[in-house]
């Protein structure tokens, strides 16, 4: 019936205690470093490989105004824990919880753009290593008392890996004066920490962006002039899935090309592309928040 | 009828492996049962070959196989597969057909993995299916050396928990591969024909914790009890979450 042949791969795994199962060069990674389990790493602690810590941007609260936390995550060298809206394909997301007293409104934790990481098998994890700040603003209440203190705790989790891969929560809190001024604190910390964050999309600038496809099969490309690198974050939603993206840089700037797949759930569902462009020029650095909605 | 499958030439090292696979370690015991073709012939072609598209056709019957290059797809039929388990015992997929069968990306060192059998669905769905008919396959894909891949590890997760189901050693993550299994655990369900009808997560509450306003939800528990009742699966397809699959290069 069929003029080719079947083909079965009859895939036989080494048996343990057989041949040899190790090969020098099988077992690096693209830039040559050892991939093996490290039998340390095994015996670390989750929790202590993330140290936390937390800061104010001011010295005190002031009533009616919004103050700036920054948590510090230190993270242990050659261990990395993943970025808070979208892990990637593996992986878990770090998550912060903050809560303060009754009356000030804590906002939503805001990630710096993390790295993108591909290893064998396609797998793209987006992650942090060294030191991850975490800004969440918060509003002081008008009735917040002159002289009193307010503590905000944070209960962070996360999942931290290296070539292997471990657990881990911690705690931490910040106790602050609430008076009538307050000084800027860690001016330096905080203003590094806004710069790692996604701006508007509006402070771009002029950006070619062109739709393409139909029904499940989505496609958004931006051009963006005198980029020398790019990159996209995807953000997690319900009804579109990020699939893959296409990066080219030339002399003019550089155009990444999004591919997009759209499972209508509910009613009111609508393609989008939502998530965090990262472009580098001469100038630096910087990323921007891209909310997109396709045609239905 | 036929299947056709797709085979691209951006996987030119895995064709040559494939051939490797088949023609070194395999063909000694490729055809044991006397049932299944194996032509050394074809695959010196397949390497040979690497800059062109080679579309491979095999009959509905038996379907497309697993060789790291082909991808699976919900609504395919499940690429088939013959891996040993920890005991040295073939396992082939579609010996199972008729059952439902589900696969399961496995690694006894990944706390994912861990707190899914300990304290997650895992710690009573496997015994319960078991006792139901459904096939329940642990599949690791992870590279030798590589976090979780030692047998004996394998062994002892299954001992301590006083597990019999099988894990299924894919050194060379060809099975993996083609599953585009990323994560441990990454779950698959394949219908009594033989047909992909689930891949993603276990469900949505990585680490116990549902992460939106929604309801927790198992999502294979739920693939299962739609199969059974008759229906197609609801949720075909869900993000799975988990350690990465340590694959071995290419």
């Amino acid at each position: 019936m069929n003029a080719l042949p079947f083909l079965l791969a009859l895939i036989l795994p080494v048996l343990p205690g057989s041949a040899p199962q190790s090969e020098p060069e099988r077992n690096l990674t693209e830039n040559g470093a050892a991939r093996h389990e490290d039998p340390d790493d095994a015996d670390e602690d989750g929790d202590s490989l993330v140290a936390l810590s937390m800061i104010g941007d001011h010295d005190a609260l002031v009533p009616g105004g919004t103050i700036t936390l920054a948590l510090r995550c230190k993270i242990k060298p050659r261990w990395h824990v993943y970025w808070g809206p979208n892990a990637g394909d593996s992986g878990l997301a770090f998550k912060a919880d903050v809560t303060g007293p009754e009356g000030y409104v804590v906002g939503t934790p805001r990630f710096p753009w993390p790295k993108r990481d591909v290893s064998e098998g396609d797998i793209v994890q987006y992650l942090h290593e060294g030191e991850l700040v975490i800004l969440v603003d918060v509003k002081v209440p008008e009735s917040a008392k002159v002289g009193a203190n307010a503590t905000f705790d944070v209960a962070a989790r996360w999942l931290a890996c290296t070539s292997v891969c471990l657990p881990g929560s911690g705690k931490t809190s910040l106790s602050l004066p609430v008076a009538a001024t307050s000084k800027p604190n860690e001016a330096a910390v905080f203003a590094a920490a806004r710069a790692r964050l996604p701006r508007p999309w509006s402070e771009l600038g002029r950006v070619l962006m062109t739709p393409a496809g139909e029904g499940a099969e989505r496609k958004l490309t931006l051009v963006v002039p005198g980029a020398t690198a790019l990159e996209f974050f995807p953000y997690l939603t319900d009804a579109t899935t990020f699939t893959g993206r296409k990066i080219e840089v030339g002399k003019q700037g550089g155009t990444v090309a999004m591919n997009f797949e759209f499972k209508k759930k509910h009613d009111g569902d609508v393609p989008r592309a939502s998530g965090v462009l990262w472009v580098k020029t001469d100038k630096g650095e910087s990323s921007y928040e891209l909310e997109y909605k396709f045609q239905p | 009828m036929t299947t056709v499958v797709t085979r691209t030439a951006t996987a030119a090292r895995g064709a040559i492996l494939f051939a490797a696979l088949l023609g070194a370690g395999c063909r000694s015991t490729a055809v044991d049962d006397g049932s299944i073709p194996s032509s050394a012939s074809t695959i010196t072609a397949a390497a040979n070959e690497p800059r062109t598209s080679l579309r491979t056709v095999s009959s509905v019957e038996r379907g497309p196989v697993a060789d790291g290059i082909l991808r699976a797809g919900i609504g395919d039929l499940a690429p088939d597969f013959e891996l040993l388990d920890l005991d040295g015992r073939r396992q082939r997929l579609s010996t199972h057909r008729g059952k439902i069968v589900v696969l399961e990306w496995f690694n006894p060192k990944c706390p994912v993995v861990k707190y899914a059998y300990d304290e997650g669905p895992l710690s009573e769905m496997k015994r319960r299916y078991a006792m139901t008919g459904i096939v329940w396959l642990a599949i690791n894909s992870n590279a030798p050396g590589q976090e979780g891949s030692e047998p004996d590890d394998n062994r002892a997760f299954l001992a301590q928990r006083r597990l019999t189901t099988p894990v299924l050693l894919d050194p060379l993550g060809l099975v993996g591969r083609t599953y585009g299994a990323r994560t441990t655990p990454h779950v698959f369900v394949v219908n009594e024909r033989g047909v992909l009808v689930y891949s993603g997560a276990l469900d949505n509450a990585p680490q116990g914790r549902v992460e939106s306003a929604a309801a927790k939800t198992n999502y294979v528990e739920t693939a299962i009890s739609d199969l059974r009742s008759g229906h197609a699966v609801t949720t075909s397809s869900t993000r799975p979450y988990g350690c990465s699959i340590k694959y071995d290069r290419l």
